[in-house]
């Protein structure tokens, strides 16, 4: 493997097997066991991806509703087992997928800083380390310590941002976050974004929206039904993309 | 070595969260802990001594030394049967070693135990139990308990997940097993011939090599901690076994 690589998938696919209906009653999978009649179909999330990325390399990814974008992402997260092929990554990873999946309501903006700081991979006394840091960024020093159901979504959205940047990864997985958020904190986003491309962070960005990709990627990888249909320089991707859509 | 540091610290956070988010709103806070075992106790005691009449000597004593047990073993297997599917936006989001969510609801819920254990001294000097040094055997049974919960949790919370009437159907199985284990009973007045129930009943042994140290105040008989032993061992072992095998199966149906 090349020095400069992160994040490497070779020949890797995830195939679901699937009963037609999910998670059924005890009672009907039993009948359906002793009747012989569970079916299941088969069917690939993600095939075939061959991809290398480099460090400091942000790719953006474009796909249609349900072509396997976060699927993708989830993969290099390491929260899916792929059932063929083989994940490489290297380094700390920080998946901004669901900003604030993990938060808890009763608990202070500041139990949730550690709390999410934990579960993303840190030790304590990382945390610790760039709690201020942390705190400042968010905008939130006046309501850190009260529960966090007295937040409104926006100031969830910036903490949950603020935890998953400050703690100096190497590789970011956004998936459609800047969707939400006041245009101020989107501006400050961005600019933090960018920061940490200047670092050396590599970033994978799904989005649908082309303007985003076009400020924040160099290539752009084209999805479709689990697949790599295209992977380039992002103008041309992208033109691909709404062509293929008109 | 930074990644047990980390495991430690999530772990120890989790609890600290557990514990917290539990009373949070409660005005009497973590005395509930307290208070409620002694509650349940006054309760059962005045419908088992009055009403069915059993024969035994500070019976008040004889129901704590089981009843707080048995909590610790229901609530935490109940709540973590649900462990996995409450945190499904958090699993589908980061890769962690996922298992620590059912240990860190087990162990909370052990931390209560350990607060239980204090209105069960305070009623053993009431009645003028003997309290001797082998009371410190307590540790033996305690651990088993702890290791048989953890072992049946990580069961559940994988099968609840792939069929979730498990966990209702666990509530209805929890209140048939309490019944046939001899908490406000004792296993004396069970007729021979459904003496096999108890037997095969990991919570029954574990139950008797407490009461032998904490109500009888004598050293727990070898064989029988030894079968406690075996049996919480056994599921412990195979719960880890269970979720390792399934833990990365489930994730899809969250």
């Amino acid at each position: 493997m090349n020095e400069d690589t992160v994040i490497k998938l070779e020949n890797v696919s995830l195939k679901f097997k699937l009963q037609k209906e999910r998670s059924p009653s005890l009672k009907e999978f039993a009948i359906r066991l002793l009747s012989k009649k569970v079916s299941y179909i088969n069917f690939y999330a993600i095939k075939n991806i061959n991809i290398e990325i480099k460090k400091g390399e942000s790719i953006g990814i474009i796909g249609r509703n349900g072509a396997g974008k976060t699927t993708l992402l989830r993969i290099i997260a390491g929260v899916y087992k792929p059932t063929e092929g083989k994940v490489f990554v290297k380094g700390k990873i920080m998946p901004i997928i669901e900003l604030g999946a993990g938060f808890d309501m009763e608990l202070t903006g500041k139990e949730n800083i550690f709390i999410n700081g934990l579960l993303l991979g840190m030790t304590k006394k990382e945390i610790e380390g760039k709690y201020d840091e942390i705190v400042e960024f968010s905008g939130l020093k006046d309501f850190i310590n009260s529960p966090l159901r007295t937040y409104s979504s926006g100031m969830i959205l910036r903490l949950g941002f603020s935890v998953a940047t400050s703690l100096d990864p190497d590789i970011i997985l956004l998936d459609e976050v800047f969707a939400v958020g006041d245009a101020e904190f989107r501006e400050k986003c961005i600019k933090r974004m960018n920061e940490m491309k200047e670092k050396g962070t590599t970033l994978l960005f799904v989005s649908h929206d082309m303007n985003a990709i076009r400020e924040n990627c160099e290539k752009a990888i084209l999805l479709e039904k689990g697949e790599i249909k295209e992977y380039d320089n992002k103008e041309t991707i992208i033109q691909w993309y709404l062509k293929k859509n008109i | 070595m930074s990644k047990i540091i980390w495991i430690r610290d999530l772990l120890f956070e989790l609890i600290k969260k557990d514990l917290k988010v539990k009373y949070k709103r409660s005005i009497l806070g973590v005395f509930w802990s307290i208070l409620n075992p002694l509650l349940m106790m006054v309760v059962m005691s005045i419908v088992f001594s009055y009403l069915f009449r059993f024969e035994i000597k500070n019976y008040p004593v004889y129901i704590l030394s089981g009843i707080i047990f048995w909590n610790f073993f229901s609530t935490s297997t109940n709540l973590s049967s649900f462990s996995l599917i409450s945190n499904a936006s958090l699993l589908k989001k980061v890769y962690f070693p996922r298992a620590i969510l059912v240990i860190s609801v087990v162990l909370s819920q052990f931390i209560n135990l350990l607060y239980a254990l204090i209105p069960l001294v305070f009623i053993m000097i009431i009645y003028k139990t003997p309290i001797n040094l082998s009371i410190i055997f307590i540790i033996f049974p305690l651990l088993f308990l702890l290791l048989f919960t953890i072992g049946i949790s990580l069961i559940l919370s994988i099968l609840s997940t792939y069929f979730t009437d498990i966990g209702y159907i666990y509530q209805i199985i929890l209140l048939a097993w309490m019944y046939l284990t001899p908490i406000f009973y004792p296993a004396s007045i069970v007729p021979d011939k459904y003496r096999i129930f108890l037997l095969i009943n990991p919570i029954y042994h574990i139950l008797t090599n407490i009461r032998e140290i904490i109500y009888y105040g004598t050293l727990p008989a070898m064989n029988s901690l030894l079968i406690s032993f075996i049996f919480s061992f056994f599921f412990f072992i195979f719960g880890l076994w269970f979720f390792k095998m399934n833990e990365n199966k489930v994730i899809y149906l969250l």
